[in-house]
C-alpha cells in the first residue's frame, strides 16, 4: 500500500513536472505579467522591456466592446456591475480615453445580444462553439488610421468574444500599436494577448491590463500605475 | 491481473484524473473535457467492478460506519453524475454533440459548485475506506501513514481556505479563479493537499466510528 501510494505520487509529481515544462499557455510573451497587489490587475510592461511609444504626435484610439446588458446584471454575482451605469469594459475604456486622449469608439453588435446576463451568456457560447463572426455596426472610426490603438473587451467563455474576432478580421494593424485591455472573473486575459498577436502578427501588441470585473470601480489607480508605465 | 490489482489501478487511475480536472488552467478547456469523459468511464467501471457492494445495499446490519460508508456513496454518486451531466452540457469539444440540452447558464454554475462538493465527498469516501484497504499493515505503518496524512491534511486545509474552495461549494463565488500565473506543478500538489484534508477527515470519522463499533459488539 505505501509502494503503491509513494509511486502514485512520483507519477504524478513526474507528469506535473512535465507539464510545468510545456508551460502555461497563456503567459504573455515578453515579460512576465505580476498581479501585485492581487486585486487581480495585472500590471503590464512593454513586450521588449522598454518604454512604448510615447504620446507626442501619435493618434490614439480607445476602442471596446462592452456587454450591452447592464440593466438586467445580477448585482449578486457581480459578474458585470453596472458600474456608473455602464458595463466594467466600457468604464475602463471611458477611463483610459479620458487619461491618454484621442478618440473612443464601441462596437456593438448589429443583432443585439439578449437582455438578460443567462441569455447573453448562452448566445456567446453557441457563437464560440459555431465559431461565428458576429457582426458590429459601422464605427464612426476607422481605427487603421490611428497610431495607438487601445482595444478593450470583456472575457466570454475564458476568451475573446466572437464578436472580437470579426473586429481583428476586418482591420489590418500592421505597422501599427495595439494595447488591448480585458476585464474577466477569474480567466485573467486567458491568453487573449497572445491571441490578438496571433490575428496581427505585423503589430507591436503589448502585453495588455486584465482587470476584474467585479472590482472594475476600484481600479482607476490600478490602470493609472499601468497607463504610467506605458508612458501615458 | 487480479481484480485487485485492476480496482487499485483504476483507483489511483481516478485520483491521478481528479487532481488534473481541478486543474483547468493547466490543462486548458478540451483537455479538461476529455479529462471529464475518462473520469466518468472510470467512475462506471468502479461501480461495476463493485457491484457485490452495490448488490449488498439494504442488507445486513447497519453500524454508524457503514451508514456513513452509505450516505457518503450516495451523495458522491450524485453530486458525480450531476457534475459530468453539466459538463456534457457545456461541452465544446469531447462531446459537443450531446451538449446543450441545460442552459449554460445553471450548467455552468452547477458544475462550478458540484465539482467542489464531488472533489470533497471523494475524499471523505477515500478515508472511509482507508482504514479497510491498510488493514494488515503494521501498527507502526499505520501510525505513520496516519500522522503523514495530518499534516498534508493541515496544509490542505490552509490552501483550502486561501483557494477559496469553500466558496465555490455555496456558489458564494460564482467563477471559477484560474490563477494562470501559478506554476503546473504547484497547481497539481496543492489539489493533492486539498484533497488530503477530506481523506483525513474520513479517516478519522472511520477510525471514531470502528472504536465505537467494538464497544458496542
Amino acid at each position: 500500500m505505501k509502494k503503491i501510494t509513494a509511486l502514485i505520487i512520483a507519477f504524478v509529481m513526474i507528469i506535473s513536472l512535465a507539464g510545468c515544462g510545456a508551460g502555461n499557455g497563456s503567459e504573455p510573451a515578453g515579460e512576465a505579467t505580476s498581479d501585485a497587489d492581487g486585486s487581480g490587475v495585472t500590471q503590464a510592461g512593454g513586450s521588449d522591456g522598454t518604454q512604448p511609444a510615447g504620446t507626442e504626435g501619435k493618434k490614439i484610439l480607445t476602442v471596446y466592446f462592452s456587454s450591452a446588458n447592464t440593466a438586467a446584471v445580477d448585482a449578486v454575482s457581480s459578474a458585470t456591475p453596472s458600474v456608473k451605469n455602464m458595463g466594467s469594459t466600457e468604464y475602463i475604456a471611458v477611463y483610459i480615453n479620458s487619461k491618454v486622449g484621442g478618440d473612443i469608439a464601441k462596437i456593438t453588435p448589429v443583432k443585439d445580444y439578449p437582455e438578460s446576463y443567462n441569455g447573453t451568456l448562452d448566445a456567446a457560447k453557441a457563437e464560440r462553439d459555431g465559431d461565428e463572426r458576429p457582426e458590429f455596426r459601422n464605427l464612426d472610426v476607422s481605427p487603421e488610421d490611428y497610431d495607438v490603438i487601445f482595444v478593450g473587451y470583456p472575457m466570454w467563455w475564458y476568451t475573446l468574444p466572437m464578436i472580437m474576432y470579426t473586429f481583428f478580421d476586418t482591420y489590418d494593424f500592421s505597422g501599427k500599436t495595439i494595447i488591448p485591455f480585458n476585464t474577466h472573473e477569474g480567466s485573467g486575459d486567458g491568453g487573449t494577448y497572445n491571441e490578438i498577436r496571433e490575428f496581427e502578427p505585423d503589430a507591436t501588441v503589448y502585453d495588455g491590463l486584465a482587470v476584474r470585473g467585479g472590482s472594475a470601480e476600484k481600479s482607476d489607480e490600478d490602470i493609472d500605475k499601468w497607463l504610467a508605465g506605458l508612458g501615458y | 491481473m487480479n481484480s485487485f490489482i485492476i480496482k487499485r489501478c483504476v483507483d489511483a487511475a481516478m485520483t491521478l484524473v481528479l487532481f488534473l480536472l481541478m486543474a483547468y488552467q493547466v490543462t486548458g478547456g478540451a483537455l479538461h473535457e476529455w479529462l471529464g469523459i475518462a473520469m466518468t468511464a472510470l467512475v462506471i467501471f468502479h461501480n461495476i467492478l463493485n457491484r457485490s457492494r452495490l448488490r449488498a445495499f439494504g442488507k445486513g446490519r447497519y453500524t454508524p460506519y457503514r451508514i456513513a460508508l452509505t450516505v457518503n456513496d450516495i451523495l458522491l454518486l450524485l453530486c458525480f453524475f450531476a457534475t459530468a451531466l453539466c459538463g456534457i452540457s457545456m461541452s465544446s469539444h469531447a462531446v459537443a454533440f450531446i451538449s446543450g440540452f441545460l442552459p449554460s447558464s445553471v450548467a455552468r454554475a452547477a458544475h462550478l459548485a458540484l465539482s467542489h462538493w464531488s472533489f470533497a465527498l471523494m475524499g471523505i469516501h477515500i478515508g472511509l475506506h482507508l482504514p479497510q484497504m491498510t488493514a494488515k499493515a503494521g501498527k507502526k505503518v499505520k501510525t505513520a501513514l496516519l500522522a503523514v496524512l495530518f499534516i498534508f491534511a493541515a496544509a490542505g486545509m490552509f490552501l483550502l481556505i486561501k483557494n477559496g474552495f469553500f466558496g465555490y461549494m455555496f456558489l458564494q463565488t460564482r467563477f471559477a479563479f484560474f490563477d494562470y500565473e501559478k506554476n503546473s506543478a504547484v497547481v497539481i500538489i496543492e489539489n493533492m493537499l486539498m484533497l488530503a484534508f477530506f481523506v483525513f477527515a474520513g479517516t478519522a470519522a472511520a477510525l471514531i466510528m470502528k472504536k465505537s463499533n467494538k464497544k458496542s459488539t
